[in-house]
């Protein structure tokens, strides 16, 4: 498995993000060839506590994910690239995935009754590629820590 | 400064149906700044650089390459207004000057038309024209009358602050500012005008427009001047759309090419303001009053 330090993982900026939600429609068109936010596997959301500031919602391909732990027919696995996927042959639909998620990422598509998360786009993921601002982009695990400390830093400093 | 006598202006799709104020501007702007702004004949959409690229991408990057190989032709650089435009031709020209094996296939295709992509010549926004190439001191020198007094809100689009590098945000502000308007800088400037979502949800592109107009209102805008005709199209529309819902906007959006005509000492009639759907006249009153409403 990719050291976890050196893999690749998505990286999403509220300083640079603009709330257009291209994203999403360009992730449901990814994996289900439509472009609806209904069919996205990560969320843009208006940011409740700061005004024209957005959060972005997409899976961390942890390195103990707990959703793979809760699946209980073993359909979730963390392939060699670090990347947590769901096979759709093998899912229940029993959400368990969904509801211990720390963020629910993985979400249950109501016609297929099976659930869905984001599989890294086979290492081009299109929500990254067609983001018009560069608000989400790929980094290594190490390096959107970094960012992710001095973004935290800077938000407190800006409260202060 | 390097002397541009002729440049292509892409207009893509929505400044010569929609919006010919901006073209006509532009084009009067740009002779009284000593430089010739020359029609792309044949040229198409860019096409898109959301949904026909997530959609097509192969046919995307043939017609764009195509667009900027019709400018090549005639031996010039290209410049747009449009964002997305921008973003469409640039991102083109890098794939195409970067992977051998996509520009060998593109002008296999582009040979249908008797023409080549070769990447000799650059492709601009507006900003980058007006900024770097014919520089401020070359539009001070030009401007006879400002617009003192008005409060201008800068929409400037997702798609310039993706090569930060270049720094079109901050060349546009300087743009603005130097017309003698009063720039009202505003937390919501980051934000998206919602043209993306009209896509799939037009309650939420309203809803999105509708958060950036608040806030414009909130700090009392007087116009709102941007060079992307989709801001555009969508700040204006998206007035009229929550007017006919009970509200009341009127806040005029300007293409920035149109304020310069202006302050250039042309006559909006000139430039075909007329077609604007929102009270464009206020504007020019005001600053004709020195500021006074």
């Amino acid at each position: 498995m990719a050291d976890t330090d050196d893999q690749k993982v998505l990286f999403y900026d509220p300083e640079l993000c603009s709330g257009c939600s291209y994203c999403m429609l360009a992730c449901s068109y990814e994996h289900f060839k439509v472009l609806d936010y209904e069919l996205s596997n990560l969320w843009i959301y208006p940011d409740p506590q700061r005004p024209f500031y957005y959060i972005g919602i997409h899976c961390s391909h942890c390195d103990d994910p707990i959703c793979k732990a809760a699946c209980p027919v073993e359909a979730i696995s963390k392939g060699e690239d670090g990347i947590v996927n769901i096979d759709q042959n093998k899912c229940i639909g029993c959400r368990s995935c969904n509801i211990m998620c720390p963020i629910s990422v993985p979400w249950k598509n109501l016609e297929r009754r099976v659930s869905f998360k984001c599989d890294f786009c086979k290492g081009d993921p299109k929500c990254a590629k067609f983001c018009p601002t560069g608000a989400i982009s790929v980094k290594t695990r190490k390096e959107a820590r970094e960012l992710a400390s001095k973004l935290i830093l800077k938000a407190e400093a800006k409260s202060k | 400064m390097v002397e541009t006598k002729k440049i292509a202006f892409y207009l893509g799709c929505a400044l010569p149906s929609a919006q010919l104020f901006g073209e006509a501007a532009g084009k009067i702007v740009l002779k009284d700044l000593g430089v010739e702004p020359l029609d792309i004949e044949g040229a198409t959409c860019c096409p898109d650089p959301e949904i026909s690229r997530t959609v097509a991408p192969e046919l995307w990057v043939t017609m764009a390459g195509r667009n900027i190989a019709l400018a090549e032709k005639m031996d010039v650089d290209v410049f747009t207004v449009c964002n997305g435009c921008y973003d469409t031709l640039t991102h083109a020209y890098h794939m195409l000057s970067e992977d051998e094996q996509l520009n060998r296939k593109v002008n296999e295709n582009l040979m249908k038309f008797g023409i080549q992509y070769q990447g000799k010549h650059r492709v601009l926004h507006a900003i980058e024209l007006l900024y770097d190439v014919i520089g401020l001191d070359r539009i001070k020198k030009q401007i006879k009358r400002k617009l003192t007094g008005v409060r201008v809100g800068i929409q400037y689009g997702c798609r310039i602050r993706l090569n930060p590098k270049k720094e079109l945000v901050r060349k546009f502000r300087e743009l603005v500012e130097i017309l003698g308007c009063e720039v009202v800088d505003l937390e919501s400037d980051r934000i998206c005008c919602g043209v993306p979502m009209m896509y799939k949800d037009q309650k939420k592109a309203l809803a999105q427009t509708k958060t950036r107009l608040d806030d414009m209102v909130k700090h009392n805008v007087d116009c709102i001047v941007l060079f992307c005709p989709a801001c555009y199209d969508r700040l204006e529309k998206g007035q009229l759309e929550l007017n006919q819902q009970g509200g009341d906007y009127d806040i005029p959006v300007f293409n920035y090419f149109e304020l310069l005509a202006y302050c250039f000492g042309h006559e909006p009639d000139e430039f075909g303001a007329y077609l604007h759907k929102l009270d464009y006249e206020k504007i020019f009153e005001k600053a004709q009053s020195g500021g006074k409403s």
